[in-house]
């Protein structure tokens, strides 16, 4: 493939399907917990700290990753609040985060444009430096979710007898918060702010669909989402269209297909 | 009463026991016979007082079924013995420790009122399910036979051994809770707690729930039973405890048990004027 002798598509399909696997693997547990805005609001955060990073003139990642790490904190402590309506929680960081984002950028009038790549994502936005935390992060974030594999099936199961089961409930949902918080800094980059939701969400929900074993919810929502953005940033690259959306989109066309099977076979049947 | 060696305090604070001052000093000794020990327990939710000064003793092997009317704060009071609530007044004990420092949970398998309405499009096998009872710690990753053997043996008790790989979606509510109850047991528990476990399950499901719940309990396991089935909780449990009003009443399971249970139900109906 002529694309992938420049650079950059290189770096981009490299951190393209580390972010799939990263995201689609937390969409499962994200989606089972109905928490699916959880991406849309920590994105919001993290966009705010996007816009605070490049105020203050730090590394834009770095802002991200602490913006959204408190975000998912709060959403953690809003959400005891709000026992059965998690959303409330989710909800909240999503405006409080957007707010900041727009008082931030109003402030700082000149990096409207670079902003934009946050939103919607850019493929010449991954640097080699980007690969590399990419990288790093991403192979922690795996590690840690096979450690904490039992725990989080048992609390997104049933939260109440996994604590009863000796798992100590808080803290796995602290984890999970914050893993969830760094996977949507590191998506920002691939899909935009705007649009990470979807990849956390949309291959998981084909998988549930799908899926005959929990295990294989993974497999099935990672094949979705790394043949998404590979087909997605080839036929962007093509056409000259915006990666993260074509991305998404193709996820979306996928999720439509396999409803639309399922209800024809269960016509049939 | 159906081999209960069991002591009561009744719902005023004062101890009812069967053989006075001997067997206040049998408790303090041994503590390993308590399961659970409630002294003084109050609980309110949004400043409505809903448990009030609730003292309970649960010995080990004994069989206690929890009736009263809807909202007389039975589950509450099943979420206290586990440390899922906090009392506002009192104290909760089990296996002889405060809760908050209890740490032996392979002592105590559970059955939520929810899991008669659990996500059924969870994608989860009935393995995968019964598996998630064994909590071998954090980190342990590697002990997956051990579980795997946990999980078959629970399955095998219960019967369903040949659910194993289908999904939670595909079955009845019997067998549902079935799986349940072999999720519960899959660490050998000492004491089952279980909060209106057969809700929403035929008579037949029922009966072989109650059959399996029976068979732990003669082998030596501690029930403690939310229910509002009066004819299992007369069928099966040693001490009945009726709740009303924020209080428990504890009786041993004997004749005259049923007549107490219709005069207190009944009298409570017509203090409804039904």
């Amino acid at each position: 493939m002529d694309m992938l002798s420049f650079d950059f598509m290189q770096r981009a399909f490299a951190a393209g399907i580390i972010i799939a696997l990263l995201a689609s693997i937390m969409g499962v547990f994200i989606v089972l917990r109905r928490m699916s805005m959880i991406g849309d609001s920590l994105s919001h955060a993290a966009l705010a700290g996007v816009a605070g990073a490049m105020l203050i003139g730090i590394n834009t990642s770095y802002g991200a990753l602490a913006f959204s790490c408190i975000a998912a904190f709060l959403i953690e402590a809003i959400r005891s609040s709000f026992n059965k309506y998690a959303e409330v929680a989710l909800a909240v960081v999503l405006s409080g985060g957007m707010g900041l984002a727009a008082v931030l950028i109003s402030l700082g009038k000149s990096f409207n444009a670079d902003l934009m790549s946050y939103l919607f994502g850019s493929l010449v936005a991954v640097s080699s430096q980007d690969l590399i935390i990419i990288s790093i992060l991403g192979s922690f974030l795996m590690f840690s979710m096979v450690l904490l594999y039992k725990e989080l099936f048992a609390v997104t199961f049933d939260e109440e007898t996994a604590k009863l089961a000796g798992i100590p409930v808080k803290a796995v949902n602290i984890c999970f918060t914050l893993m969830t918080a760094v996977v949507v800094t590191l998506s920002i980059r691939i899909v935009g702010a705007l649009l990470i939701s979807a990849l956390i969400v949309i291959p998981a929900a084909v998988s549930v669909q799908l899926a005959r074993s929990f295990k294989s919810t993974f497999f099935i929502s990672a094949v979705v989402a790394v043949f998404s953005v590979i087909s997605g940033l080839y036929i962007s690259f093509l056409f000259d269209l915006a990666p993260g959306g074509t991305i998404v989109l193709i996820a979306a066309a996928i999720l439509m297909v396999v409803l639309l099977v399922k209800k024809l076979k269960g016509a049939l049947n | 009463m159906k081999g209960s060696n069991a002591s009561c305090i009744d719902s005023c604070g004062k101890l009812k026991a069967k053989a006075g001052d001997e067997m206040e000093r049998k408790l303090e000794i041994d503590k390993s016979a308590d399961v659970i020990r409630l002294e003084g327990v109050s609980f309110s939710y949004n400043g409505t007082p809903v448990l009030r000064n609730i003292n309970l003793l649960v010995e080990k092997g004994e069989f206690l079924a929890i009736l009263g009317p809807n909202g007389s704060a039975k589950s509450t009071l099943l979420k206290i013995m586990l440390g899922l609530l906090v009392p506002k007044a009192g104290e909760a004990k089990i296996f002889g420790r405060k809760i908050k420092n209890f740490k032996e949970w392979n002592k105590i398998g559970y059955i939520s009122q929810h899991a008669s309405n659990t996500n059924i499009s969870f994608p989860a096998t009935v393995m995968e399910i019964v598996s998630s009872g064994y909590y071998p710690g954090f980190g342990k990753i590697f002990n997956k036979s051990k579980i795997k053997e946990a999980a078959e043996n629970a399955l095998k008790e219960v019967g369903i051994s040949h659910l194993a790989t289908k999904l939670l979606g595909h079955l009845s509510g019997g067998q549902r809770q079935k799986v349940f109850l072999a999720r519960a047991l899959v660490k050998k528990p000492e004491a089952l707690f279980l909060d209106e476990p057969t809700t929403g399950i035929d008579a037949a499901s029922q009966r072989e729930f109650y059959e399996l719940l029976d068979k732990f309990h003669k082998e030596g396991g501690t029930v403690v039973m939310v229910t509002h089935e009066v004819d299992a909780a007369l069928r099966l449990a040693d001490k009945v405890g009726y709740m009303e009003d924020g209080e428990i009443s504890v009786y041993e399971n004997n004749d005259s048990l049923s007549k107490i249970l219709a005069y207190r139900l009944l009298g409570k109906s017509a203090r409804r004027g039904i």
